[in-house]
């Protein structure tokens, strides 16, 4: 197991967890979050291939459209 | 092109040319500049206010709403006599009064793919693109997810950098990216290494609500129209900006946070 943090939360992971199965764990809906890792914000389209490693920091939010 | 102030300005903009890296190079710079502003609203009456306000020369300012009532605690250029009103329109109105040099254009519609293209080519001539960046400016500053999605899609067709900033709730977010640029001065920061808006948040996202929905306190937009009218400022200016980070706004804790953006090499709108 390797330990990540998420949105300050510490989550235990099986290694070579990928950000769409993090998602998938965490029931969200992909198409309701952008992703950051370590400071970089990681395109949807790399979710499947981006391994989660041991001590990332990741975040997810929403879109803001309002002005 | 303007080249030099008058004994009028060189007072009137005396502060903003005391900090050393804006001096009068820098004012002359904010008064030979051109913003373009879509959404009149929370965001962009700011915006507009202190561009007019620092000497910025042209400003077009594009809404095709009316001033209501609910928008009067966050939209403070307005009041209740211009309810009813076109936002561009009065904006315009008020700003020229308060600003007699400043060239200020309203256009009273909510753009879209079908009508960009004419009111743009108008502002933004695209035989002026062919050697690099517009020297234009864009202000992202509108109220909703497909709107932005477009006007994204129009600072990339059209070469101009794009200062975008967005509040819901207690959330904001800004950033600044430059297009692709055929100039070499520019190409190191060009938009194939941070990416555009929908390199971020694909088309089909699902949002947050917006303001009229979610809510929003005036100081929290405010906030955000500051950034975007100084890092608009500081474009203008040529001070450095740190292109493609997004910024992110906490307006009940008063934090921010940011992360880099990334090219999605996927993305069907930049690549």
């Amino acid at each position: 197991m390797i330990e990540i943090n998420i949105n300050g939360e510490l989550q235990r992971l099986q290694p070579n967890t990928s950000l769409a199965q993090v998602l998938v764990l965490k029931q969200i809906e992909p198409r309701s979050v952008a992703l950051v890792v370590n400071q970089q914000i990681i395109p949807r389209s790399e979710w499947h291939q981006y391994q989660c490693q041991a001590n990332d920091q990741l975040e997810f939010f929403s879109a803001v459209a309002g002005g | 092109m303007k080249t030099s102030l008058n004994d009028h300005e060189y007072i009137q903009y005396s502060k903003q040319m005391l900090l050393t890296d804006v001096s009068e190079k820098g004012q002359l710079a904010l008064m030979n500049a051109t913003a373009i502003i879509v959404g009149v609203g929370g965001l962009g009456q700011l915006v507009a206010q202190y561009l007019a306000a620092s000497g910025v020369s042209i400003i077009h300012l594009i809404d095709g709403d009316d001033v209501e009532l609910s928008n009067l605690p966050r939209q403070i250029l307005f009041n209740d006599n211009d309810i009813g009103s076109n936002k561009a329109s009065i904006a315009m109105k008020k700003l020229h009064q308060r600003n007699v040099v400043c060239d200020l254009s309203a256009h009273q519609v909510f753009i879209n793919p079908g009508n960009y293209q004419a009111l743009f080519d108008s502002l933004v001539p695209k035989s002026s693109l062919a050697s690099g960046l517009s020297s234009a400016v864009l202000f992202d500053c509108c109220d909703n997810f497909t709107t932005r999605q477009l006007v994204n899609r129009i600072a990339i067709e059209y070469k101009m950098p794009l200062i975008s900033a967005s509040i819901s709730a207690d959330q904001g977010q800004w950033f600044v990216y430059l297009p692709q640029s055929n100039s070499s001065e520019t190409q190191a920061l060009s938009i194939n290494s941070h990416g555009c808006y929908h390199c971020v948040y694909p088309s089909d996202s699902i949002l947050s609500q917006n303001c009229s929905q979610a809510g929003v306190l005036g100081p929290a937009v405010g906030v955000m129209a500051s950034m975007q009218a100084l890092a608009g400022m500081n474009q203008m200016i040529g001070r450095p900006i740190e292109y493609g980070v997004l910024h992110r706004f906490d307006a009940k804790r008063l934090s921010w946070s940011k992360a880099k953006m990334n090219i999605d090499k996927h993305c069907h709108v930049c690549q």
